[in-house]
């Protein structure tokens, strides 16, 4: 497998995203001046916190039936990743992670009472795992583009019939211990603001 | 080839460059798989029919075939032990063609490794890697150098800078662009064009990716900002793979057509990329035979850039602002911070200052008890892939700065060259080296001179030094050189006239560092806010302050808006908009309202601060306990649940609220227990066994308690038997489960089971991300939630039917 490692992917905080996750609803919330001034201060508190990291790796890719056989990493049985690498020659394996204090600082808001600020972390933890795994799904698009080819939409661990013990293999194969990414007997990636996902490498139509 | 060879050409037209010449060997017997550069360097008579070919339809620069042979793209051939003699050879078979007057490129192109700070690669392995690889294209009699297809603009530096320090030959530097004008990186043109000029490239501009059409738009962002030639080296159109072949649609005649028009955007160096031919390049040159070549030079704007934006201070403009903050000195908070390395806390300063206004941010680290160089080296890589402000880097230590220069992916101020011998002497040289504009500050070895005409003096020694290694005035700005005005009452005069001096006379960027104005006198903010004020009706156009600070901004965005630099006065409308109409109203409210229904709103408001207060007056007011609960409190929260479900408030609006409530319950509960009050019930809740996602289910438990519920929180990753034991040993009415994940949730019918197992008559509630309440049902549970005020509504209604 090829890999690429990102050891600090240039994000800018998605703060729409962020604001969206929060169920804010634009026209309908309201928000005075300094709500929104003391709001997009927790957020620039968060996402300094932040520290995104990443690693890419790509491989030959088959499908037969189901079943998707990446060289090198192994198979997964799915039905839609099957479908969505149909015509891919490769497969690419992204993982993404932003580091563990965010998580730490909202657990520890929640401790003392701070719900409100530990409600924010949390989003703007999970936003910032997108952005940072979109980042590289975009990377791999831009340079794949210039090969004359196109890479598909990700798909990640949970989404339609892709189980989740698909982390297994990205874990292993993206060697994402060595980012500092574990993962727990449930299947879990820690810390809880990271994001793996494959995507496809085919001939632009 | 000499510096000025190229220009010498541009003096009378374009310079034309090749086309593809990969595709060409693939058209002579190069098969797919093979290692390219070894392949032509094995076949060298394809190559030299290649080259020729495009010596013959009239390039006046031919690139070697060794776009990849630097070490580590030849290790994936077991190849790079041979990248000295590879690059030698393959340079010598093009040069051994080249006519008269005709000239060759040495081609180095990207590792395909991220360089830091972004990637993995140390920066200075990689420029060792590429001084391989220059080394054997200089041996091999290469005219001049050409780095192309860049993806990233700090390995681009690292080339760059390796070309530097090993020969002096002319470097035609070119980078790639996505589909949002920006590189895979996320490098603008603009930007990429400012940092590689002023690094030392010869000519700036774009290769590959796109077609022609696609390519102008890059072209023109550049050229306003372009002080050297721009060249623009499209692809025949975009590339497709049909069946394993890479294959390109644009004909000669379009391309010719359409690559000509870069010229009238702005290009002076043309030729082609992937898919194109000699009859592509021999279609471009009768295109633009007759067109005179745009050849840009200095135009007196300062210009800074990071690796994602420019920033030019504009005398005519709103006054561009440097963040001050990150400076230790003083800052105890931030020295501690720097010591520890938590460069979190950086971040964050960085990241407040810019949200504040700042344009530039200042980098000072120095400090008793650390290194500061290698503590300024970490803070600049952090800083350059978390903000988009450029730095202004600030250190006495020659050494410091040089090691911040080199890994910083952008075009820095550096703060600051005197006249004192040794930073005229070590420091200059280091900021020209890396292309880094400078802070003059007219001090010398002697002192601050006391007038601002003997600091003009000092100003254009230092300039004439400056010149030697290369600056133009469009390269500096002035420091005024502010002095307290408590121990020299002239002080202020003297740095407003060196500002008026610098700014309409010399003709250079202007700026003060405000605060020492002011030093020794109480209240300083009204000081610093009128010389602000005065500075910028002098004509400075920069200043070093703490954006922050809300007289400074207020000061700022006045004077701006007097002085016309603020155009329609939109700044100055756009800050204050709103101010006005601060809401009042609440406290009005407030300050007529009864106790307990200013507790109410207080709730409803998330007003932590003010409902202890307002609980406790209530009491006092001889409101019964229950009744500021049941008929005040708990209302107020339901309203809040209510709005949050209208979305009229956001989940921090809804905590807020839920804090606010908490703290409000805190006072009341005791009571309600010495009054025997109905109780709403006793939930134990957790996370189930496997899954520590724990925020929503803390929601849940924060909205329970704001009903009126005791709940147990046995908190994450809770055995489905420890549950159970717990809801038996507290008598618990409701028992609420929550789980994140697919893998996890399979725990809660376990739960289930073991509460009826046990005959237990607490009822379950389950909820989180993936459940949904089809599967609560299926698993027997007795409620689905889908958020908190969920969950608390179902609460209520299922302990009301159950009593």
């Amino acid at each position: 497998m090829r890999r690429r490692d990102f050891s600090a992917i240039p994000l800018t905080a998605p703060k729409e995203s962020i604001l969206r996750r929060l169920k804010f609803r634009q026209g309908t919330t309201r928000l005075a001046k300094d709500e929104t001034a003391d709001l997009d201060a927790l957020i620039r508190r968060a996402v300094a916190l932040c520290e995104p990291v990443g690693r890419t790796a790509t491989a030959p890719v088959s499908v037969e039936g189901g079943r998707v056989r990446i060289e090198g990493a192994g198979e997964i049985e799915s039905q839609s990743l099957a479908r969505l690498l149909e015509r891919s020659t490769e497969a690419a394996l992204l993982g993404a992670t932003v580091g563990g204090a965010i998580a730490e600082a909202a657990s520890e808001a929640a401790e003392k009472g701070r719900a409100a600020d530990a409600v924010v972390y949390d989003a703007v933890g999970s936003e910032m795992a997108e952005s940072a795994i979109a980042y590289l799904h975009e990377y791999l698009r831009g340079e794949m583009r210039r090969l004359g080819l196109s890479v598909t939409k990700r798909y990640s661990p949970g989404y339609g019939d892709l189980s989740l013990e698909a982390q297994r293999l990205l874990h292993r194969a993206l060697g994402l211990s060595e980012l500092g990414v574990t993962l727990s007997d449930t299947l879990m990636l820690l810390p809880e603001k990271s994001v793996t996902a494959i995507a496809g490498i085919e001939e632009r139509e | 080839m000499k510096a000025d060879a190229l220009g010498a050409i541009l003096e009378e037209r374009i310079v034309l460059l090749d086309g593809a010449a990969g595709t060409e060997l693939y058209a002579r017997g190069m098969t797919p798989g093979v290692c390219p550069e070894m392949w032509a360097a094995e076949n060298p008579t394809a190559l030299s029919e290649v080259h020729r070919a495009y010596f013959d339809v009239g390039c006046d620069v031919v690139y070697t075939f060794t776009l990849g042979a630097n070490r580590i793209k030849m290790r994936g051939h077991n190849l790079e032990a041979d990248v000295g003699r590879l690059n030698e050879r393959l340079a010598r078979t093009t040069v051994d063609i080249a006519p008269a007057g005709r000239h060759v490129a040495g081609e180095i192109g990207s590792t395909g490794e991220l360089v830091e700070p972004f990637g993995p690669l140390p920066f200075d392995e990689a420029v060792d890697v590429y001084k391989e690889q220059i080394r054997g294209l200089v041996a091999g009699g290469v005219h001049l150098l050409v780095i192309e297809t860049m993806l990233d603009v700090q390995e681009t530096r690292a080339a760059l800078i390796a070309c530097k320090e090993t020969t002096d030959l002319p470097v035609l530097v070119s980078m790639t662009f996505s589909q949002g004008e920006r590189t895979l990186t996320g490098t603008p043109p603009e930007a990429a064009a400012v940092i590689l000029q002023s690094l030392g490239a010869a000519v700036v501009g774009c290769n590959c990716s796109t077609g022609p059409q696609a390519m102008r738009r890059i072209v023109e962002r550049m050229k306003p900002v372009a002080r050297v030639p721009l060249l623009a080296k499209p692809n025949a159109g975009l590339p497709r793979v049909v069946d394993g072949l890479t294959v390109f649609d644009m004909g000669p005649e379009e391309f010719g057509r359409e690559t000509a028009a870069l010229v009238d955007a702005g290009a002076a160096v043309v030729g082609g990329c992937c898919g194109t031919t000699p009859q592509h390049i021999t279609a471009l040159r009768e295109r633009i035979a007759a067109e005179t070549p745009h050849i840009p030079g200095p135009d007196g704007t300062l210009r800074l850039a990071s690796a994602r934006r420019v920033v030019s201070p504009d005398p005519t403009g709103p006054i561009t602002v440097i963040g001050e903050r990150i400076n230790p000195t003083g800052k105890k908070k931030l020295q501690k911070a720097l010591r520890e390395r938590r460069l979190e806390v950086v971040r964050r300063i960085a990241a407040d200052q810019t949200s504040a206004g700042a344009d530039l941010l200042d980098v000072n680290v120095g400090m008793h008890g650390v290194d500061e160089t290698a503590l300024m080296v970490d803070v600049v890589k952090m800083l350059s892939s978390t903000t988009d402000a450029p730095l202004c880097l600030d250190s006495s230590s020659a050494d410091t700065l040089a090691a911040a220069l080199r890994v910083y992916p952008g075009r820095a101020l550096v703060n600051s060259v005197s006249a004192e011998r040794k930073k005229l002497e070590n420091l200059l040289p280091i900021a020209a080296r890396y292309g880094a504009a400078i802070l003059v500050l007219p001090l010398t070895d002697d002192g601050i001179p006391k007038t601002a005409a003997e600091r003009a003096t000092v100003v254009e020694r230092i300039f004439a030094k400056a010149k030697e290694c290369g600056y133009t005035k469009a390269d500096m700005a002035v420091d005024g050189l502010v002095l307290t005005i408590s121990s020299d009452a002239d002080a202020a005069r003297q740095t407003l006239e060196t500002v008026r001096w610098a700014a309409r006379e010399f003709g250079v960027n202007a700026l003060m560092g405000l605060s020492n104005v002011s030093f020794g006198l109480p209240q300083r903010k009204w000081l610093n806010g009128a010389f602000l004020a005065m500075g910028i009706s002098e004509g400075m156009s920069m200043v070093i302050a703490d954006p922050s600070d809300e007289v400074l901004t207020a000061c700022r965005l006045a004077a701006d808006a007097l002085c016309g630099r603020d155009r329609d006065c939109m700044r100055y409308v756009h800050h204050f908009a709103g101010a006005t109409e601060e809401n009042t109203t609440p406290e009005t409210a407030e300050a007529t309202a009864r106790p307990e229904e200013a507790a109410r709103r207080a709730v409803i408001r998330g007003d932590r601060e003010a409902v202890e207060e307002l609980v406790r007056a209530a009491l006092d007011a001889g409101t019964p306990p229950f009744a500021l609960v049941s008929e005040h409190l708990i209302p107020a929260i339901t309203e809040v649940g209510d709005k949050f479900e209208r979305h009229e408030y956001f989940l921090p609006q809804l905590m807020l609220s839920a804090e606010t409530m908490e703290r409000a319950f805190a006072i009341v509960r005791p009571l309600l227990e010495e009054e025997d009050a109905p109780r709403a019930g006793t939930v134990v809740i957790a996370t189930v066994k496997g899954d520590v996602h724990d925020i929503g289910k803390n929601i849940v438990a924060l909205m329970l308690r704001n009903h009126g519920f005791d709940v147990v929180d046995l908190g994450k990753d809770v055995d489905a038997r420890a549950i159970v034991d717990r809801a038996e040993t507290e008598g618990a009415d409701l028992i609420g489960l929550s789980a994140l994940m697919t893998t996890t949730m399979t725990e809660m019918p376990k739960v289930i089971a073991e509460a009826q197992r046990r005959k237990l008559s607490a009822r379950v509630i389950v909820g989180g991300a993936v459940v949904t309440e089809a599967y609560a049902k299926e698993i027997g549970a007795d409620g689905y939630a889908r958020d908190a005020v969920g969950a608390a509504r179902l609460a209520v209604d299922l302990l009301a039917k159950k009593k």
